[in-house]
């Protein structure tokens, strides 16, 4: 307990910490499933316009916590603040018109099998705005390109596209809506390391012009290195430390010295510290 | 505030919020504006106060044969407005080529014709191996999992008991209620023993049974398995070096052949009750003077009749619940499809056999 407060105290050295506005706030966050507690007394504060990695091991809560962000599991206690308001207390319509803000990436894509990938990017669009069928068309199609997917493969069903395809097809969905706040959840696993190495340039551009909050999971350390403004370690059902990622590369921190310091880990750390 | 333009002397100038939000009122008219393709335009962003992506698309949509000479000039826009824009035309929309025109009539016609061709004999080449591999467990070379056997025929039989058993006794009920309107006319209110007896023992216990099962069994059968194909668990099987009919197929077949003639014995109990029951209430025929003329009247034979059935009906709403499962791809609605065709199927089949049961009876003059 002692060693961990020693790690809390690391977030007052955020780059974000003095002049940017808070876009999620998560207080004393408690999830339990049955009779496995996933998060204890969880704080976590996402600054806007930054990309916050979220790292931890297997079966650490990263996606239970993504999942109580986007309304999608109701946590045990605590609160979640996202845009100023309190998810806990929103109406049903409040709520929808809330998660207009945001879109996410699922792992496996989550796209809808009964549709081609240009009518799964188009959905969004044509159920929220009036904007005419061409119009939708085609700004599906500059998303699709945007993330480099095949045009030609455009309408297809994602039954007939590899595994690589439907992320791009996937992401493409997600920032469909130009949503200010982006989760995309493990975005380059499955992909080669070229396609990979494009994701990451590709969120950071998409960041940059639209000027989006990206919260990113990943056991990618590459993409952490190339695209994380910050990086919150999860351990110990609680953010164990949430820093950039050089800084968390240091920490004396026995679990994060076994996440970072691993021969993978290494690798990526040297060759991002000689670039 | 919503988005406003003006076009004037080679001079576009755009105002307010460009986003997919504001531009709803102006589509129409600019996706309709016909920009002459010889001009030189200048677009003025200077008084945009934000612009999304749908917002730039719009315009670089409407101002395409301009864009493709290369007469458009940008100014005013912020750097950030302007590295949105530019990223846009990068974009190299050509690759995409509009899906063909869907087929004539005839070639509909003649492509379902060939698919059904083909499905037909891909059940055919099920069935076959699934007789193979039931045939095997004789030669000790198939392998029965039994608590798989045993786990089935709890779920499709016993746990189909409540249902079974009601909906029989309730058309015992009707059975026994619409003889009997007929046969106070005549004084032969006994009678209902005779014909309401023979009824649901020879056809309608074993047929109500089957139809609950196909849709109760057979849709479960179709399910399950579409959905382990998708999950890619019956590659996992193959992979292993297992037969996924072996496995999946066989034990579910055998359970169902021998749930079904169960239950049909109970539906010929509870619709034997459901007749009783109305008799008396109806007909004054009381519980005891019903029993004994079923007990004079209605011959073993009619059991058997009936329960020799069964099997045949299970066979077929299994195989077809399983086959139609395996052949489940792609996604969601595959297994909404195929779940559905595997109840019509079931029960055409039920039906046209229970057909063909009946003129098998009367040529042998059972």
């Amino acid at each position: 307990m002692l060693v961990s407060q020693f790690y809390l105290v690391g977030l007052e050295f955020s780059m974000f910490e003095k002049n940017a506005e808070i876009i999620i706030d998560i207080v004393n966050l408690n999830t339990v499933f049955g009779q496995s507690i996933v998060h204890e007394n969880l704080n976590l504060q996402i600054y806007k316009g930054e990309v916050l990695g979220i790292v931890g091991g297997s079966g650490s809560g990263k996606t239970t916590l993504i999942r109580e962000i986007l309304m999608l599991t109701k946590p045990k206690s605590g609160s979640i603040n996202v845009l100023n308001k309190d998810l806990a207390s929103l109406s049903v319509v409040e709520q929808q018109k809330l998660s207009q803000n945001w879109a996410m990436m699922f792992q496996d894509g989550a796209l809808f099998t009964s549709l081609t990938v240009l009518e799964n990017v188009s959905f969004p669009l044509q159920e929220f705005t009036q904007l005419r069928p061409s119009l939708i068309r085609e700004i599906a199609l500059y998303k699709l390109s945007m993330v480099k997917f095949p045009l030609d493969l455009a309408d297809l069903y994602l039954s007939e596209l590899s595994g690589g395809m439907i992320k791009r097809a996937a992401l493409a969905r997600a920032i469909a809506l130009d949503a200010q706040i982006l989760f995309l959840d493990e975005p380059t696993a499955g992909l080669d390391p070229e396609s990979a190495a494009s994701l990451d340039e590709l969120i950071l551009h998409l960041k940059n012009l639209l000027k989006l909050t990206v919260i990113i999971i990943t056991h990618d350390i590459d993409t952490l290195w190339r695209v994380t403004d910050r990086v919150a370690f999860i351990g110990e059902k609680r953010v164990l430390a949430i820093d950039s990622i050089d800084k968390l590369c240091m920490s004396s921190h026995p679990l994060l010295q076994a996440y970072f310091t691993g021969p993978r880990g290494r690798v990526a750390a040297l060759q991002h510290k000689m670039v | 505030m919503t988005a406003l333009f003006t076009i004037n002397n080679g001079h576009m100038i755009c105002q307010g919020e460009w986003t997919k939000w504001q531009i709803v009122k102006i589509q129409n008219q600019l996706l309709q504006y016909d920009f002459n393709a010889s001009i030189s335009l200048v677009v003025d962003g200077s008084q945009v106060s934000h612009i999304d992506s749908a917002g730039a698309i719009l315009l670089l949509k409407i101002l395409k044969p301009l864009l493709d000479n290369q007469r458009v000039t940008w100014r005013g826009f912020t750097e950030a407005q302007q590295a949105l824009i530019d990223l846009l035309l990068t974009q190299n929309l050509a690759a995409y080529q509009p899906a063909q025109k869907s087929d004539s009539h005839l070639t509909v016609i003649g492509k379902s014709a060939v698919s059904t061709g083909q499905e037909l004999q891909q059940f055919l080449m099920y069935i076959g191996e699934n007789s193979l591999l039931f045939l095997n467990c004789f030669l000790g070379r198939t392998r029965i999992r039994w608590r798989m056997l045993a786990n089935g025929i709890q779920v499709t039989g016993y746990n189909a008991m409540p249902i079974v058993g009601l909906l029989s006794f309730l058309i015992g009920v009707v059975l026994a209620y619409q003889l009997g309107n007929q046969l106070t006319n005549y004084g032969a209110n006994i009678y209902v023993v005779d014909i309401a007896g023979m009824a649901i023992l020879r056809e309608f216990a074993p047929l109500i049974t089957a139809i609950i099962l196909a849709g109760r069994t057979g849709s479960a059968y179709a399910a399950q398995i579409g959905a382990m194909v998708l999950n890619k668990e019956v590659d996992a099987i193959r992979t292993l070096g297992l037969s996924a009919q072996e496995i999946l197929v066989l034990p579910r077949i055998i359970a169902l052949v021998i749930s079904l003639p169960l239950l049909a014995v109970l539906a010929d109990i509870c619709g034997v009750l459901g007749s009783m029951f109305m008799s008396r209430l109806m007909l004054d025929v009381s519980y005891l003077d019903f029993i004994k003329r079923f007990g004079n009247v209605i011959e073993l034979k009619m059991f058997l009749i009936g329960m020799i059935k069964t099997p045949v009906y299970a066979l077929l709403i299994a195989s077809i619940g399983c086959f139609h499962g395996l052949r489940i791809s792609g996604g969601a609605s595959s297994v909404g499809h195929r779940t559905t065709m595997s109840v019509v199927h079931g029960i055409f089949m039920i039906i046209v056999a229970d057909a063909g049961f009946s003129v098998l009876f009367s040529g042998f003059g059972i």
